[in-house]
């Protein structure tokens, strides 16, 4: 709470006349500068109103509170402030009128000034931006309370979006691959997707193909067979990916694997109440496989990265509930002529054919 | 000190009327004022990661690639539509063809209803996925992909925003702290069965997990002799079944107010039904899953979905709770399930994933010391070793008498 003096008309004369934001910011902060804080300062335009009833400036006004010191320069476009936060620190704001707030007891006339009138009851007037909150009360006794706040800057910033992955040169990747035609439109139509994770994918398949001529690479030759599409895949692509496209890969990796377990459990109970049958089931059947297999060739790929064990524990989960599951059966025989299942042998199609052996 | 405002958002996860399910109670726990312009900022977010669905969006349908599909059909194209929306509306039109030009007569009679407003059960929705897979699979294949980029969208976009108002909230515009910084990520609240307990109906199930939630929301922000926080409290409605038709009711604000009062006494308990003037939680009226609600509650549904998925995704008896946690943190990104005491942060940040049941009961007998603890038999790894997280805490709290009032 701060007593004030008024300004007298001189004063208020003087004021030169604030018209583009550049001149308000500028007056702000010059009035501002007149005061020293924790210094009584005037605050002529509503002491007046509150004092006489004449209709207030809101030309220009400075203050200083118990914590606050503060200047603003308003006209019709804006009004701009200057003001020590709390801490001291100044904060400048160059606000539209529509930052301007007040309670019945304010309003504001053809000359856009405002009228306070306090004589029954404190007027409040606010002051809110993005940034900061200004709440200043006029009291019937002439008195004024200022309070500044900052606020949470709720403006949209621009956040650039994530990169996706390079599409991998399937041609490249293939080159020392016994690749059948599944195979190279199977990788295509992954390498071609929007998707980071179907590129991903792309990289994976074509790692997990057999070589065409296993002896003519010393590294893979020495590698357990089980190491051998790691090394391909190492050699080929991801080292591309930085730290935060490995996460995102992982991210939609798990929520595939948790669509697809969805996928699975409605696919079995569409099947054992026949909603789906015949063709049509081993169609979603073989689809449901190859999405599988796409994470199969994905979580590879984040193996090579060490990003892998979230993916992996969750495709065994997932691969222990299709092996014991309702749809097995069904499953298994939409899948037993697949080539590229065959080929490929995910861990789930390699359960189920032991299993029917 | 000046008081500290947080806001809560609550949602559930799971069938809880299936006594064999997994469910879990989750919160989006922020450190933020309440403010009218964080709804509009985070709905536009929403609305920019979701186009051509309709606020609010569910966790659980955008989980069904053909959602997208359905919900396109039912979004005119406007004039001036953004060049993005443009773009993920021609890759969703095959999908869109295959289900008008379908040979099969249910699923015309389906897509049919749907258009003109009949609304299709989940179940039903799911039927057209599958049936969409075989029928035609690069359409569904791009569906995928329009998922993956939604989801990312989801995670870096309004996750991500509503982490960096948070890290700015509690750096830029709180005054600098004293050693005992707020977080400054939003955090993940998970209460969860420890195992499908099954024992007693639906809303007993929902509402222990709920005070489980609101109990640790206490024990994390009471600070004797310090700071005063208020929280804001905002929770999904859901029917609340027990078993008995005349208590059978909506969830809404008394609920969650018993609820807070019961939890209010921890951890000094018994004493029960005591105010606690360290920490405030105001519970706003529920809101029913609708256009009007919270986009702050559409993502609660988000992370009590994820936080779901996590339980299930592996052998959950096994799992350690660090790989629980991780695996929460990873589906989410940008948001902590690990949060420190307020009243003694060099403890170090205790997990917010806990257990009800055996688990709960042996944290609660611990804060109040005066008895051994039930031992922790037959629990899961994850809610085994939460627990004794909070045991120690409350071990070395009750030594220094740091919480008697």
């Amino acid at each position: 709470m701060v007593e004030v003096t008024p300004m007298d008309d001189d004063e208020i004369d003087r004021a030169p006349e604030p018209d583009p934001a550049i001149a308000r910011a500028d007056l702000a902060r010059r009035l501002l500068g007149l005061a020293p804080r924790d210094e009584l300062v005037s605050f002529a335009a509503f002491t007046r109103a509150a004092g006489a009833g004449r209709p207030a400036r809101t030309g220009w006004a400075r203050l200083a509170a118990e914590d606050a010191l503060l200047a603003a320069a308003c006209d019709e476009a804006g009004i701009a402030i200057a003001a020590s936060d709390d801490d001291g620190a100044l904060v400048e704001l160059d606000a539209p009128r529509g930052a301007l707030r007040w309670d019945g007891r304010v309003r504001e006339d053809a000359s856009h000034h405002l009228a306070i009138d306090a004589r029954e009851a404190p007027a409040v007037v606010q002051v809110v931006t993005a940034t900061l909150e200004l709440a200043l009360v006029v009291g019937r006794d002439g008195a004024f309370g200022a309070r500044v706040t900052r606020r949470l800057d709720l403006r949209p910033r621009a956040s650039s979006r994530p990169e996706t992955p390079t599409p991998p040169d399937v041609d490249a990747l293939l080159a020392d691959r016994d690749a059948p035609a599944w195979a190279r439109e199977a990788a295509t139509a992954l390498a071609s997707s929007a998707s980071p994770l179907d590129r991903v994918a792309a990289v994976g398949l074509c790692a997990r193909l057999p070589r065409l001529d296993p002896g003519d690479d010393d590294d893979e030759h020495a590698a357990p067979a089980a190491e051998i599409p790691a090394i391909a895949v190492g050699r080929a692509w991801p080292s591309g990916l930085d730290a935060p496209a490995v996460a995102r890969v992982e991210a939609l990796a798990l929520a595939r694997v948790d669509a697809l377990d969805d996928a699975l459990a409605h696919f079995a109970e569409a099947a054992r109440a026949g909603a789906l049958a015949g063709e049509a089931r081993d169609r979603a059947a073989l689809h449901l496989w190859h999405e599988r297999d796409d994470l199969e060739s994905a979580a590879l790929v984040l193996r090579v990265l060490d990003r892998h064990e979230l993916v992996s524990r969750s495709l065994a989960a997932l691969d222990a509930r299709v092996t014991t599951g309702d749809a097995s059966r069904d499953l298994a025989a939409a899948a037993a002529s697949d080539a590229r299942l065959a080929t490929l042998a995910p861990p789930a199609w390699a359960a189920l054919r032991a299993q029917s052996t | 000190v000046p008081d500290t405002n947080w806001q809560l958002f609550i949602d559930e996860s799971g069938d809880f009327d299936d006594p064999d399910d997994v469910v879990c109670v989750a919160g989006l726990f922020v450190p933020l004022p309440a403010d009218d312009d964080l709804e509009p900022y985070l709905r536009t977010r929403l609305d920019e990661a979701f186009p051509l669905t309709t606020y609010p969006q569910h966790a659980a349908e955008l989980d069904v690639p053909i959602s997208r599909a359905l919900l396109a059909l039912r979004s005119p194209r406007l004039e001036g539509e953004p060049a993005a929306v443009a773009d993920v509306r021609a890759r969703i039109a095959p999908a869109i063809g295959a289900l008008l030009g379908a040979d099969d007569p249910e699923v015309l009679t389906t897509v049919g209803a749907h258009r003109v407003g009949v609304p299709l059960t989940h179940d039903r929705v799911r039927w057209l996925d599958i049936w969409l897979r075989g029928a035609a699979p690069e359409a569904h294949r791009e569906l995928r992909a329009v998922c993956d980029e939604q989801e990312e969208a989801l995670r870096a976009h309004v996750l991500g925003d509503l982490a960096d108002l948070v890290r700015r909230y509690t750096t830029e515009v709180l005054p600098p702290s004293d050693g005992n910084p707020l977080p400054a990520r939003p955090v993940a609240l998970v209460a969860a069965e420890a195992s499908p307990e099954g024992a007693g109906p639906p809303a007993a199930r929902y509402l222990a997990l709920f005070e489980l939630l609101l109990e640790r929301v206490y024990a994390h922000l009471r600070e004797p002799g310090g700071a005063r926080h208020h929280v804001l409290v905002r929770t999904s409605a859901r029917d609340l079944r027990f078993g008995d038709a005349t208590n059978d009711h909506r969830l809404d604000a008394p609920d969650v107010v018993r609820a807070s009062r019961r939890a209010a006494g921890f951890p000094f308990l018994p004493a029960e039904h005591l105010p606690d003037r360290r920490v405030w939680l105001s519970a706003l009226a529920t809101e029913s899953f609708g256009p009007a609600m919270h986009p702050g509650l559409v993502l609660a549904d988000y992370v009590a979905n994820r936080a779901r998925r996590a339980l299930k995704s592996t052998p959950i008896r096994s799992m350690p709770l660090a790989a629980l946690q991780q695996s929460i943190e990873r589906r989410l990104g940008h948001v902590d399930t690990r949060l420190p005491l307020r009243a003694r942060p060099t403890l170090g940040p205790l997990p917010t994933v806990a257990a009800g049941g055996l688990a709960r009961r042996h944290v609660r007998t611990c804060f109040v010391g005066r008895v051994a603890p039930e031992p922790l038999h037959h629990v899961p790894r994850w809610a085994s070793e939460s627990a004794q997280a909070w045991e120690i805490a409350a071990r070395a709290l009750a030594a220094e008498g740091a919480w008697s009032r």
